[in-house]
């Protein structure tokens, strides 16, 4: 277990060296033009120019720009220069909005998936089946913006259930942010429970056909406690790989659209907004620290994998 | 993010490669023609190809405008009575039903119906151009990884551990702003920023290891088998062995992935579109559409359903399709991804 | 005891899939009383593990067809609904499969897995549940039970997953334990303890067991009767001492012959039964055995009936129309039973 461990972090820690190199690649090197011109932003003076040309050391050899670049980043000391302010500083003051709309918007497209997934699973080929099949192409056919905008115009601008967007930090009350991430909780969710649900089925099915629950059945066991001990104790698995893989992706700058759409003022808005200006820093700092998210979590959700399923660490 | 979703994960299934045959093809499009889904998928998606194809004799002969012609102080009559295009007040006409603004214009006077079927037009060019890029660079690099392994395959495995690595949508803004200003310069090939090729690289090189990490692994089963083996045991070369042994037997785990690819490219470019980092102005395209439907949801909805409608027509009949290919090859392929 | 522990009559079962029904099982009816030990013996494919699992209603689903009976202690198990089965597995009627280790639960600790099983059938508490796992893997000759209870299946070896399995068929006592192909993927030697530990639990605990093998070398060794199919039927059903010493049927002639012996003198080549088994399902009309068997002759052509051996016991039958004479005579092959090459005949 241990030598599976060390295996994979060392593996992880190469993936996010190269991620490192390859976000550097993609901002400075492959674009054509100057790349102080895209960090200074649009419309910087001369001045601006020259002061980010040095700072970023764009005319030293390429490993001490990619040193400057990463120690500035990783520092915190990136700057906007359109609006000269601290990048790491407005992602701090996005992160609870962006962390609330990660965590419910995940436990509730898990849930949603689990109990789909399972009913579509109880009956493979039946009417329910084949409709959540078609449902769940459809979840995973439209843009999750459009759900959004179409949700808000339904329910917030026809009829007012739900506020027309923007974040209540939950310190400041708990039913005012519940009330402002219902909505983007679930148009979150729906294309996720339509994936999910896919592929639990199948996995349930797969599961189905192993000899264990054949055993399990033989053993006069209750078709509940086959299906939840022994068939979705394994089916489980390959979603709950997903299930950190997209969480991370989520935190990690993912639910940009949603956010904008909602107002909901988090680091995917941030991020939004940085590309209406094409205002490079934000996003190359977000691009960064998503990533390196998504990495981590990814790695630590491999280790309790392994954990919760022996077989694992034999192989890799 | 909207959940990009694409066959991908060794963790779920990497399907055990099925001998290729004349008659498993056969089996397999005959499943398919008794398919109420997939018929009707594909005719859905035809009409919208040929729709979008038919764009500029629309313009012409029926509209009398093209997709990017102001119109935004001209009266027209609707119903016999004289209507401002774009009323005093900044809200455009909605939807007359007649030849021309047959869906109504936008903020600036452009004839809707004109501009989605030209936006259909970058929409599905852009999603077939990226679906190219992709099974093309996917199945390449997944085979060689696969096939020859060693160094070979460490190489080309981290690099697509490295894109697998990003959140799809992150990606794409990256290249895209990255890419917006100057263009891309590769060598001898230079690209302008606004060029419609940009997304379609960006979109199409995400995609990559969507396609690659399940091929390769498909791959390394495949070269363990006797006939392989045999192949090999023939004095047969390796390229001559990816040729004639490996590639036939990859391509049903490729060809469902086609309608897959398409779909998530063509969702790609909208969500890029609609945050700016894709497709530039003034080209049309349903994204950039959507993206100024939804500013205007409250005045004129028919600015927002209309390129909606088009997308998920398109987008629900490729991956209606792509479920009856899958069950038709009967691949245990399932879809994941993020 | 009024009746047989278990009686199986003219069980069918078909599979319907895409191409049209598979009859898996065609004619299979079998009686086994307590603390005796029948074999059933066949090719792979003949129908044996269908039989055994169909038993146990484990073939039941809504593309299976099922016919015929099968009566546990006189009570019908095919249409029972699925809580009276539920209680008839483990307590009644429990089995042991053929991959021991892809038969447990892989993400699952040994000692819970069989636990399980004795918490859903009885009343016992967590601690005595563990005491009884415990012991009944003691019984089995697992070393250090208490320490067994923490491993995975994959931690353990084939021959350690088999007693593992075989202790949880075994945890809730059993009436009748169904062992298919239970030693099959074991060496030889594992194998051999295993038989025994069997056999004694048919003399010491007065157990049914039904053993499915395909190796007549398992069933020379401990079984009581022995059951012969092929193709989905009986052909041949009587002690072990009459199926080898005077078996009827050509097909258990061919099985007899091609057994390597090495008490004999070598032959040039063993006797083999030539051709393979019929599909299942693909056979004709007429005797299933007619295309490989040397010995058809035209009312071969008419499916023959299980039909009683004549002065023999009531449970010693086959299906063969040669008549007894004729069956003692072409049954010799060089002074052993075998299947006769088709050339040598006539």
């Amino acid at each position: 277990m241990a030598r599976y461990i060390a295996r994979r972090l060392v593996s992880s820690l190469v993936v996010l060296f190269l991620v490192s190199v390859f976000t550097f690649l993609i901002f400075q090197v492959i674009p054509n033009g100057s790349p102080a011109l895209r960090i200074a932003g649009r419309g910087a003076s001369p001045a601006t120019l020259a002061a980010v040309v040095k700072e970023w050391g764009f005319n030293q050899p390429l490993y001490v720009q990619y040193a400057d670049m990463m120690e500035k980043i990783f520092t915190g000391s990136v700057v906007s220069y359109s609006g000269n302010i601290n990048v790491l500083g407005q992602l701090r003051a996005g992160l609870p909005a962006t962390v609330s709309l990660a965590v419910g918007a995940s436990v509730i497209w898990l849930s949603g998936a689990i109990v789909i997934g399972v009913i579509s699973s109880r009956r493979i080929g039946g009417t329910v089946d084949r409709l959540m099949g078609v449902l769940a192409s459809v979840s995973i056919s439209v843009p999750v913006y459009v759900i959004g905008a179409v949700a808000l115009y339904f329910l917030a601008y026809k009829v007012s259930i739900f506020p027309n967007g923007g974040y209540v930090p939950i310190s400041q009350s708990f039913f005012g942010w519940l009330d402002h991430m219902i909505l983007p909780w679930l148009c979150l969710s729906v294309g996720f429970i339509g994936l999910y649900s896919r592929v639990l089925r199948s996995s349930i099915i797969e599961t189905e056909g192993e000899d264990f629950v054949r055993t399990a059945k033989a053993k006069g066991l209750t078709k509940r406690r086959i299906l939840v001990h022994h068939v979705l104790r394994t089916s489980m698995i390959p979603i709950i790989s997903l299930w950190g893989l997209d969480f991370a992706g989520v935190i990690g700058g993912g639910a940009i659209l949603i956010e904008t759409l909602f107002n909901l003022q988090g680091v995917g808005q941030y991020a939004a907004e940085s590309i209406g200006l094409l205002d490079i820093p934000p996003i190359m700092v977000i691009v960064m620290y998503g990533t390196f998210f998504v990495v981590l979590l990814t790695t630590a959700v491999d280790i309790l994998h392994a954990f919760a399923e022996p077989r694992v660490r034999l192989q890799v | 993010m909207s959940p990009i979703v694409l066959s991908s994960s060794e963790t779920l299934a990497a399907d055990t490669p099925s001998p290729h045959g004349e008659r498993h093809r056969r089996v397999a499009l005959r499943r398919l023609l008794h398919d109420r889904v997939a018929i009707g998928s594909v005719i859905v998606f035809a009409l919208i190809v040929i729709a979008c194809l038919c764009a500029p004799l629309y313009a012409k002969y029926v509209a009398g405008t093209g997709p990017n012609d102001n119109h935004v102080t001209e009266v027209i009559r609707v119903g016999g009575r004289p209507t401002d295009v774009v009323s005093t007040s900044g809200i455009p006409i909605g939807p007359t039903w007649q030849s021309k603004f047959l869906l109504g214009a936008d903020s600036n006077g452009r004839d809707v119906a004109v501009r989605l079927l030209y936006g259909g037009r970058t929409s599905l060019m852009i999603g077939f151009l990226a679906a190219a890029i992709t099974l093309t660079f996917g199945t390449l690099t997944g085979i060689l990884a696969g096939f020859f392994r060693g160094w070979t395959d460490t190489v080309l495995s981290r690099a697509l551990d490295v894109i697998w690595a990003y959140p799809v949508v992150l990606l794409g803004i990256a290249l895209g702003t990255a890419l917006e200003l100057g263009g891309l310069k590769l060598g001898p090939l230079v690209i302008s920023g606004n060029s419609l090729f940009v997304p379609a690289l960006i979109i199409g090189f995400v995609f990559i290891p969507y396609l690659a990490r399940p091929i390769r692994t498909q791959v390394l089963l495949l070269r363990e088998r006797e006939f392989v083996a045999a192949a090999r045991l023939l004095g047969k070369g390796s390229m001559s062995i990816i040729v004639s042994e490996v590639l036939p037997n990859v391509t049903s785990a490729v060809v469902v992935f086609v309608p897959l690819i398409v779909a998530n490219a063509i969702l790609l470019e909208a969500g890029l579109s609609y945050l700016g980092a894709g497709v530039q102005a003034p080209n049309p395209s349903w994204g950039t559409m959507i993206a100024s439907g939804v500013a205007l949801i409250t005045s004129t909805p028919s600015l927002l359903f209309a390129p909606v409608i088009m997308l998920v027509a398109t987008t629900v009949s490729m991956n209606l399709f792509g479920e009856s290919l899958r069950n038709a090859i009967g691949t245990t392929t399932s879809m994941a991804g993020r | 005891m009024t009746g047989p522990l278990l009686e199986v009559e003219e069980l069918r079962v078909g599979f319907s899939s895409d191409r049209g029904v598979v009859q898996a099982v065609e004619d299979v009816s079998l009686e086994l009383d307590e603390g005796e030990l029948v074999c059933i013996v066949g090719e792979s494919g003949c129908g044996k593990s269908v039989t055994a699992l169909t038993i146990m209603g484990l073939t039941r689903s809504p593309t299976t067809r099922i016919e015929g009976s099968v009566r546990y202690e006189g009570s019908e198990l095919l249409d029972a609904p699925e809580s009276q089965l539920r209680a008839v597995r483990g307590p009644g009627i429990a089995i042991v499969f053929q991959e021991p280790v892809t038969s447990l639960n892989p993400v699952q600790r040994v000692g819970p897995q069989i636990a399980e099983q004795i918490r859903a059938h009885t009343t016992l508490d967590k601690a005595e549940t563990r005491q009884q796992v415990i012991e009944s893997m003691r019984r089995l000759g697992i070393p250090q039970p208490e320490q067994r209870w923490y491993a995975y299946p994959h931690e353990l070896s084939g021959g350690m997953c088999q007693r593992v399995m075989i202790a949880m068929a075994m945890s809730c006592s059993p009436r009748l334990l169904i062992a298919d192909e239970c030693t099959t993927a074991l060496d030889v030697t594992i194998q051999a303890q295993i038989l025994l530990q069997l056999r004694s639990l048919c003399d010491d605990h007065g157990i049914g067991v039904l053993l499915i093998t395909h190796d007549l070398g398992v069933v020379a060794e401990v079984a009581d009767r022995v059951v012969v199919l092929y193709n989905g039927r009986v052909v041949e059903q009587g002690t072990v001492r009459s199926i080898f010493e005077d078996p009827q049927h050509p097909y258990t002639w061919g099985l007899l012959g091609s057994m390597p012996r090495l008490d004999r003198p070598r032959r040039e080549q063993l006797l083999t039964i030539p051709g393979a088994p019929p599909e299942p399902g693909t056979a004709g009309g007429g005797c299933s055995f007619l295309a490989r068997c040397p010995h058809a002759f035209d009312r071969c052509l008419e499916e023959p009936p299980l039909a009683p051996v004549p002065g023999a016991s009531a449970r010693e039958s086959a299906r063969c129309w040669l008549t007894p004479d004729e069956r003692r005579h072409l049954r010799m092959v060089g002074g052993d039973i075998g299947l006769a090459p088709a050339g040598d005949i006539g």
